[in-house]
């Protein structure tokens, strides 16, 4: 792709008003006569010429902002209200247009530039030793860096860093996120992170099993510690404590009996002696003697089986009516029936003495007592059962004690009514709970005599301890199989938080492989560059005294800084570079340049050279315009600025397929002229513009281009012409004088003062360009102009 | 050849295979979904249903 024209720099930078077509579509005859149009449109290699401050350099920015693709179009300094126009055409005719900005980014990246800002900015050594320091590069200015693929292979590094970073940011985000889920437990749980990230064994095999058994065992140990601080608080209560009593249980029916001298055991039964009792008429008998009762005991111990008269009455016993009475008398008084009736009372006597004894049954008041006093200071799990009967119970047993004093009053009557089954049931049931009461008793006593022997013994305090110890692992047990679930989830993702690491850690690992990589590639690659560069330093300057110029390359991304590439310039080996004159660094730097293009595999650029050789002598201005021929013909297009005439002459001679442009500045307004090719020189171009002046309009705008015209052509054609000016070589510029200068050198001498009268003309005011106030009139300028054919210089 | 191609063949299989997801045409979170989708990275917690004390 070229630009063919730029038809239009309206307010842009020294550009006020400069319509292409209008300076430069001329028509004229063929050689035919035909009538043609030309229009000076680019070529594949252009030319411009301009003196300081005619525009050149603000061309050159036009440019740059195409390739920027920037908005930076400076204003003419006189518009700044009116707005932009810039149009661009392209080898396709279409067009890139600027108002406020680039209808179209297609040209960017498309130039390639060699200025001012290339030498001072991306040419620079290394420094002595090889030592260099961030604040050097910056007070030169930023480093090369886009040399060969380095820029793409930065931008690389620069992605995978920041993919990195953003990783990492999403990472610790996620992490806080996920830890925030778990604060308030491990706050609640009184742990840090890390503690809880160490348990995650015993954690994730924790089971919710057995949950309320551990919270019950908890309570009890916490209840066992406040007791045992208690206990040691209390120390002499608990060597005055007392043990529990047992209750008594013998709640039995049986009696103990002789029985051939054999002393046993037997079951008594109530039913039987209730209901004991002797014949209606020994019971009337009874009754009859019962306050003469010993008497009548005598006296039947008088009577025999031979007895016929009463002992008592001494009246004759008649058999008939006596006998009867005497047996009676005989079997009330019969030792057998003593000694039942004493038996029956005796087991009366017991048995109601069970009796009272069940009924009067009740826990023993003391033992409540202490065993309050001991629960204080240690955990009594059991608990005593209270000894009391159920009234149902109570009721019976008092009808039974009333039946039994009943018969105890009248024990030859049958008592009937009794419960004795009840009863029985009653003393089983009972018998039941005092074992077990006692039984109770049994197990606390020894607790408490632990208790006082653990006091003595001084082992209080290491239990104490000890319960603290196993209230914590309880405690923590318990909290972490309550809140396993979200623990569990908390250590996968912190899992998952590793696993996202690892991306960050193999980033880092590509990064630092990138990193080194690209040092190797930079190394090897500037070795080759820096030859090449050294060729050119060479091709442009053979005398130059610089026995080496080579690459440095550094690649430190501590810093996150680019890639350093300067170069190494010694002379004896020792480094000379901080000795270099201006031109021996701009012809580095143009050997930088020339490097770059050649390295350059993208050919379809636009390359700008803005006066390259500004502190050139003649010999290095002429290798340039050669290197620039030779080094830039397989690129799309080629403009070259220059304020230099012999320069602008070599470029003419050596670079082919070329258009040369003269840039004017007129009335405030830069203007491209195209000059055409078929003029050997540019002031002989001038000089047919000026054979056709009466055919010009007399314009402000023409008076200054002529005016200008006229300079230059008087200026330059004596110089040149006459002095050899912009020849390289003495001998040639002594050839043109001494030659065919020689001839004409009469001519200058003998019209000297004209030709000064005109030069001055053209200086007046030291502003040739403008038109003097109302001295100056297209006239005037045209006598001057035809004075100057008519020198034929 | 870029960079990453000239470093590719020094790489172990697994950065080889976070090397191939990292298509610099395409934005950080593009390629960050591209990772996740290869089970490479995770930062969404798949675990709630998740219950405070």
């Amino acid at each position: 792709m070229k630009i063919k024209k730029l038809s239009k720099l309206n307010n842009a930078f020294s550009y006020s008003f400069f319509d292409w077509d209008k300076v430069n579509q001329i028509n004229f005859n063929d050689k035919d006569g035909n009538l043609k149009t030309r229009d000076g449109a680019f070529v594949k290699n252009n030319i411009f010429f301009a003196e300081n401050g005619n525009g050149k350099s603000k061309l050159v920015n036009v440019f740059k902002s195409l390739n920027e693709n920037k908005n930076n179009i400076e204003k003419h300094r006189d518009r700044a209200i009116d707005v932009q126009e810039i149009e661009v055409i392209l080898d396709d005719d279409s067009e890139i247009n600027f108002s406020t900005s680039w209808s179209t980014d297609s040209l960017k990246d498309k130039f390639i530039f060699f200025d001012k800002h290339f030498i001072d900015g991306l040419v620079h050594s290394t420094g002595p030793n090889n030592i260099d320091t961030p604040q050097r590069r910056q007070q030169r200015g930023r480093n090369i860096v886009y040399l060969g693929n380095f820029a793409e292979y930065n931008s690389e590094i620069d992605r995978v860093n920041t993919f990195k970073d953003t990783i990492l940011e999403k990472n610790n985000t996620f992490s806080k996120i996920e830890l925030s889920k778990i604060e308030g437990l491990l706050s609640v749980g009184n742990i840090t992170n890390q503690t809880l990230l160490s348990k995650r064994g015993e954690i994730e095999v924790l089971k919710k099993d057995g949950l309320q058994t551990k919270k019950d065992e908890l309570v009890k140990l916490e209840t066992g510690l406040e007791k045992l601080s208690q206990a040691l608080k209390d120390k002499t209560k608990i060597s005055a404590l007392g043990s529990l009593l047992e209750a008594q249980d013998n709640f039995s029916l049986k009696i103990k009996t002789i029985e051939n001298t054999v002393e046993k055991e037997v079951e008594f039964n109530p039913t039987e002696f209730l209901s004991f009792t002797v014949a209606k008429g020994v019971q009337q008998t009874l009754h009859k003697i019962a306050h003469k009762k010993d008497f009548i005991k005598q006296g039947m111990e008088k009577i025999t089986d031979t007895t016929t008269q009463c002992p008592f009455c001494e009246q004759k016993i008649k058999e008939s009516d006596y006998l009867q009475i005497i047996k009676d008398y005989q079997e009330i008084f019969d030792e057998t029936f003593s000694r039942e009736e004493k038996n029956i009372k005796i087991l009366l006597f017991k048995y109601k003495l069970l009796l009272e004894s069940l009924r009067d049954l009740q826990t023993p008041v003391q033992n409540q007592i202490f065993l309050d006093e001991v629960k204080k200071f240690v955990t009594i799990d059991e608990v005593l059962p209270v000894l009391s009967l159920s009234e149902d119970q109570k009721a019976i047993i008092k009808a039974e004690i009333i039946l039994v004093s009943s018969k105890e009053s009248k024990i030859l009557e049958k008592v009937d009514g009794s419960n004795i089954e009840k009863i029985k049931i009653i003393i089983t049931e009972t018998t039941t709970l005092v074992t077990s009461y006692n039984k109770i008793v049994q197990k606390i006593n020894p607790k408490i005599k632990q208790l006082k022997d653990d006091a003595n013994n001084g082992k209080l305090e290491t239990q104490k301890s000890d319960a603290e110890t196993a209230i914590r692992i309880l405690k923590d047990n318990i909290f972490y199989v309550n809140n396993k679930e979200i623990f569990v989830n908390y250590f996968k993702a912190v899992d998952q938080e590793q696993e996202n690491k690892k991306i960050v850690d193999n980033l880092e690992k590509i990064y630092r492989a990138m990193k080194i990589k690209i040092v190797e590639e930079f190394n090897t690659f500037i070795i080759d560059y820096f030859s090449i560069i050294q060729d050119f330093v060479k091709e442009i300057s053979p005398s130059m005294e610089i026995l080496e110029v080579a690459g440095e390359g550094s690649y430190n991304r501590n810093n996150r800084e680019p890639a350093l590439c300067g170069f190494r310039i010694e002379y004896n080996g020792q480094d000379c570079s901080n000795s270099l004159s201006e031109g021996e660094k701009q012809v580095i730097a143009l050997a930088f340049f020339f490097a770059h293009l050649k390295k350059e595999v993208n050919k379809d650029k636009i390359i700008i050279l803005d006066d390259p050789i500004t502190s050139f002598d003649t010999g290095k201005r002429k290798s340039t315009a050669e290197l620039i021929q030779k080094e830039v013909k397989d690129f799309d297009q080629l403009f070259i600025f220059t304020c230099d005439p012999l320069f602008r002459e070599y470029c003419l001679k050596q670079i082919e397929d070329r258009n040369f442009y003269y840039i004017f500045k007129t009335r405030g307004s830069s203007s491209i002229h195209y000059v055409p090719k078929n003029k050997e020189t540019i002031f002989t171009s001038f000089e047919e513009d000026f054979k056709e002046i009466e055919n010009s309009q007399g314009s402000n705008e023409n008076v200054v281009i002529f005016g200008q015209k006229l300079r230059f052509c008087l200026e330059t054609k004596i110089k040149e012409d006459y002095f050899g000016y912009s020849e390289d070589k003495l001998s040639n510029m002594i050839e043109q004088v001494a030659g065919k200068g020689k001839k004409k050198f009469e001519k200058l001498i003998n019209n000297k003062d004209q030709i000064l009268q005109i030069y001055s003309y053209c200086n007046t005011g030291g502003l040739a360009h403008y038109p003097r106030d109302g001295a100056t009139s297209w006239n005037e300028l045209k006598d001057k102009v035809n004075q100057y054919l008519s020198l034929n210089l | 050849m870029t960079l990453i191609e000239l470093i590719k063949d020094e790489l172990k299989e697994e950065d080889k295979l976070l090397l191939s997801h990292l298509d610099f045409s395409k934005n950080d979170n593009e390629i960050i979904d591209s990772v996740k989708l290869a089970g490479l990275l995770n930062f969404d917690n798949n675990y709630e249903n998740q219950k405070t004390k």
